[in-house]
């Protein structure tokens, strides 16, 4: 019963998503800016598991959206509008941290921080991520950015949601054995 | 610590390291970054709205099929219409004429009996010495064994 309203309520989603897509596609700026809104902390998550930096992050999601909006009448599938746009964003992020990487960034100094256990630990944290894979990196992003849904995810990503838990699992795992070779004993 | 606690802290500490704040999306900060894209997608809404109807029909499957089939039906209509009203010219069958060999042949001597018994035969054999006798003289080997072969 609650698995069919669960479905049902997922139905409704995607069609009323399409709905918006169709409308922005026919250049209706409302409809577009409620899409912008509902992706936009998954692109920023996407673009940040690549550039590292929540700033060009911003800069990559924003920029992908501008593709977006010139792009729209080439989308085909209404309903894959979240996987297609998750495309244009890893491309955007890519091209800003070919142009930025090297260059010394404002957020770089402004994280010059007091030493604590801590820090120590977030730092050794961020050191595991850019140590994984990247389809696992961008998952750990995108679930623990700003606490997306299974549903949201799986949009994005364009697997089922039991995949997207399997690749969860493995990336945790994986950085837990990173951290351990690196001393941490908690995990 | 237990493993679901170790697993909890964990999940903590990731959250903690990456994540730094919610993003929102700015749309009166994304016109003024991207003027042009943004012109460009209310442009479209000025743009006569193309005919939805007709392309969701080309779209089902089934009714391409239906339409598919009338128009293979219609130009087989039409086909076999048209063809009643041609008249086709059957070609003539016309005598093959046989070489003096192929007369001389056992097959063609035996049919000939068949046909008209020994008068037949002899007139054949008749016929065949005939078209020979209208060679000239100067003919050579080659040509007569060529003529008598029907080459």
């Amino acid at each position: 019963m609650i698995l069919e309203t669960i479905k049902k309520a997922n139905s409704v989603a995607q069609e009323s998503e399409t709905i918006l897509v169709k409308a922005a596609i026919e250049g209706n700026a409302d409809s577009f800016t409620e899409l912008a809104s509902r992706y936009y902390p998954a692109m920023v998550a996407i673009a940040h598991s690549i550039t590292g930096d929540r700033d060009l992050a911003e800069d990559a999601a924003q920029s992908c959206f501008a593709k977006a909006a010139v792009k729209l009448p080439q989308l085909k599938s209404h309903e894959k509008f979240a996987g297609w746009l998750a495309t244009i964003c890893r491309n955007a992020a890519k091209d800003i941290y070919k142009r930025e990487n090297g260059r010394c960034k404002t957020s770089d100094l402004s994280k010059i921080e007091i030493k604590s256990e801590e820090n120590d630990t977030r730092e050794a944290v961020k050191d595991a991520l850019t140590k994984l894979p990247d389809s696992d990196r961008e998952v750990i992003y995108l679930r623990f950015y700003d606490g997306l849904s299974y549903e949201q995810i799986s949009a994005v990503l364009g697997i089922s949601e039991q995949a997207i838990n399997g690749r969860l699992r493995r990336a945790k795992k994986k950085m837990a054995q990173i951290l351990r070779r690196e001393g941490f004993k908690q995990v | 610590m237990s493993e679901k606690n170790n697993d909890k802290w964990f999940e903590e500490i990731i959250s903690k390291t990456i994540n730094s704040g919610k993003p929102l999306f700015d749309a009166e900060k994304f016109k003024q970054k991207f003027p042009d894209e943004f012109r460009e997608l209310q442009s479209r809404a000025n743009k006569p709205a193309k005919n939805f109807q007709g392309t969701f029909i080309l779209k089902n499957p089934v009714i391409k099929f239906a339409a598919a089939a009338i128009i293979i039906l219609a130009v087989s209509l039409f086909m076999i219409r048209s063809g009643k009203d041609e008249k086709v010219d059957i070609p003539k069958v016309t005598n093959v004429t046989q070489s003096p060999a192929e007369m001389l042949t056992l097959r063609s001597l035996k049919t000939a009996y068949y046909k008209g018994g020994i008068e037949a035969v002899e007139a054949q054999c008749d016929k065949s010495i005939e078209q020979l006798k209208q060679k000239t003289n100067k003919i050579t080997t080659n040509e007569l064994l060529a003529d008598i072969n029907g080459t």
